[in-house]
């Protein structure tokens, strides 16, 4: 995210390094007791005054939570207590279109992680999350005017409740696993966005994620439908101040890439060190539709997302690229699926991680290839790079085929940084900690370039953060 | 030395201070179930080369999980799996290759390419690296794929009877890792196996 300037010199001035671990104080409009049951459940449906299929869904979620069992593979979640978490926290009474209307301490938050300030120079709209609803959202009215709509999911299912029983949870289900059931059971706020056939959003959709009390459960639930023709691209952004005590995110995203359409989603989470990131997100791509996951991960204590595409019909495309960094204490289990479920469609999949002073990075991903889909391409290359003898990296990628007419390919290199490179860089001047840095900035430039030009510029300002003391 | 297969053995390989170990498999015969090889190179210097190729027809399933652990200092595991796979048999290949925090200079590949010759074949790969020490040289590759449509009408364009051009393409496939094997006996028999099976699709047709 980019950090405003005003910001940024008071970071200089006080040596902070961090620009987004301070806490806000702030009064809640409602939030519900620890812990979660039925009552919780119903709570949150009454304060959303919501339809009664809704309530079933989520009952019934809840239902299905409880019986799934967590993950046995993968990182540790053994730090999860369930009970020990607000599962709703409304700051305020309704969503607001003007930024004057936000209350003044919420205001003061996204003031300094540079929301509105963003909005007014390159984005064609701004939603902003804090705790468990949406505090703010808007839209350029050229493109309010062409029909698309960009609300809060919550808002979403009383102004279009049609369109909105006809996709909720048709790509990810509420039995897909513990965390999609859980989401499904509590979901609040995220995004809805839908643009109508031959709609061009030139400009992106931007949302940003804010965790501001201690032990907060976040589980925002975004929907998009990119009608057939139209394209768009949503970037999402995610911080949170630093607690002794940890916090849960669990997101929900569903994307529907109708006929010859393009959606871009974009993802820098920065969350702190004391937040799991557990996250489902998955698209289905239709006749030459083109489906694009940008994935950035810095921050959190253990993130476990892959970006899923269903490529449903010929001609579909995916295309996968995540970039995850794991400093000390973090466990980044990051990749991308892709399923070809028809044939003349292709993917790829780019995977570049990161890791320093024993931090964990994986890369896990399926490739699956149904019968009788041919003429399916695929390529998925996982790169790794550690910085130190403490960290770790793996790689567990599958690919599972059951079509003859396939050109499927995968490679994986896991490497140190290269002692020619530093000396070299060294000898010109360099100290190890400037070339080191510019090393791993190079690592990740194919991917950081992807980014639209202010969030790149972040994105290498937050990786030399990240670097800095990690020599010597 | 080379040690001669005609399965994956279903074992646990200890690799002993320096030694050097060369497996070889030719795989004709699939197995029920999965087997479950493991090379674990305790001691320092010590390298293990394995190359597997399968030949997969009718019913035919090769499955099988390579485990290969590094737990000393400079060591190196290396394997390669090639497979060509007709009828509806099918290839299931494991690979699970971890770095141990000792294992300094371990130098460590995997590689499994699979050709699928029909439509009812299929193959599942799964290359797992797991590394604990930055001091590494560690990588895998895999593809799956059917045979180059562009090199066959190019032999095809260069007169070559289409099964003569197929045949051609698959001795090229296995060719890149037959050429790490020194033993001239060995290659020759491998590849005469080849030939034979090929010549076999053909009279099923």
């Amino acid at each position: 995210m980019p950090v405003p300037k005003k910001t940024k010199k008071l970071l200089d001035k006080t040596g902070q390094t961090d620009a987004f671990s301070f806490k806000t104080k702030t009064k809640s409009f409602f939030a519900s007791k620890r812990g979660l049951n039925e009552d919780v459940i119903r709570e949150i449906s009454a304060q959303k005054s919501e339809p009664s299929w809704m309530l079933d869904l989520r009952l019934n979620a809840y239902k299905i939570f409880l019986k799934k069992k967590m993950p046995a593979w993968g990182p540790d979640l053994s730090g999860i207590d369930f009970n020990n978490i607000h599962y709703y926290v409304r700051p305020q009474d309704k969503v607001k279109r003007s930024w004057e209307e936000v209350p003044s301490e919420i205001k003061d938050t996204f003031d300094k992680l540079g929301i509105p300030e963003a909005e007014r120079k390159f984005l064609a709209g701004t939603g902003a999350q804090f705790e468990s609803e949406m505090v703010y959202h808007s839209l350029a009215e050229n493109l309010a005017k062409q029909g698309v709509i960009f609300e809060s999911t919550d808002d979403a299912l009383k102004h279009h409740p049609d369109i909105f029983k006809k996709y909720f949870g048709t790509i990810v289900p509420p039995a897909d696993n513990k965390f999609s059931a859980l989401n499904s059971a509590v979901w609040s706020g995220g995004s809805f966005i839908y643009v109508p056939k031959g709609v061009h959003v030139e400009l992106p959709l931007q949302a940003y994620f804010r965790i501001n009390s201690e032990n907060m459960g976040q589980f925002e639930r975004t929907l998009i439908i990119a009608d057939e023709g139209s394209s768009v691209h949503y970037v999402e952004g995610c911080t949170a101040p630093t607690y002794s005590s940890d916090s849960l995110h669990s997101a929900v995203v569903e994307i529907i890439v109708k006929k010859g359409a393009r959606v871009q989603y974009t993802t820098i989470q920065n969350w702190s060190s004391n937040v799991y990131n557990l996250v489902t997100k998955r698209a289905a791509a239709y006749e030459n539709a083109h489906m694009y996951w940008l994935d950035c991960n810095l921050g959190s204590k253990v993130t476990m997302k892959y970006p899923s595409i269903l490529l449903c019909k010929p001609g579909a495309k995916g295309e996968i690229q995540s970039l995850a960094f794991a400093g000390e204490g973090q466990h980044q289990d990051a990749g991308g699926k892709v399923i070809h479920l028809s044939g003349n469609t292709s993917s790829t999949i780019i995977s570049k991680s990161i890791s320093k002073k024993g931090g964990h990075s994986t890369y896990r991903g399926l490739v699956k290839v149904v019968p009788g889909a041919s003429k399916v391409k695929t390529r998925v290359v996982c790169d790794a790079l550690m910085l130190d003898k403490a960290s770790r990296s793996d790689t567990y990628p599958v690919m599972d085929i059951k079509e003859q007419d396939v050109a499927i390919a995968h490679e994986a290199t896991v490497a140190k940084i290269g002692e020619d490179e530093l000396f070299y860089l060294m000898s010109r001047g360099l100290s190890e900690e400037q070339a080191a840095t510019l090393i791993v900035n190079g690592f990740a430039s194919p991917i950081v370039k992807q980014l639209p030009m202010e969030y790149a510029v972040e994105l290498n300002r937050l990786l030399a953060l990240e670097m800095t003391g990690s020599v010597g | 030395m080379i040690n001669f297969f005609n399965t994956i053995p279903n074992d646990t390989i200890v690799l002993e201070k320096n030694t050097h170990l060369f497996l070889v498999g030719l795989l004709k015969k699939g197995w029920k179930g999965q087997r479950h090889l493991v090379i674990d190179a305790r001691a320092k210097g010590a390298s293990c080369e394995c190359v597997f190729f399968i030949l997969g027809k009718d019913q035919n399933s090769f499955q099988a999980k390579i485990e290969a652990i590094h737990r000393a200092p400079h060591t190196s595991i290396k394997a390669r799996v090639r497979a060509v796979l007709t009828g509806r048999s099918k290839a299931d290949i494991e690979g699970i290759w971890k770095v141990e925090k000792v294992a300094v200079g371990a130098d460590t590949y995997f590689s499994h390419h699979t050709l699928l010759l029909s439509d009812k074949a299929s193959a599942k790969t799964a290359p797992y690296l797991e590394i604990k020490t930055d001091e590494v040289k560690a990588g895998h590759a895999a593809s799956v794929g059917k045979v180059d449509e562009d090199a066959l009408f190019y032999l095809l364009s260069r007169g070559l009877s289409e099964n003569e051009a197929r045949t051609l393409l698959v001795e090229g496939f296995f060719e890149n890792d037959l050429s790490s094997i020194t033993d001239e006996k060995i290659k020759d028999s491998i590849r005469k196996s080849i030939v034979l099976f090929l010549s076999q699709i053909k009279n099923e047709k």
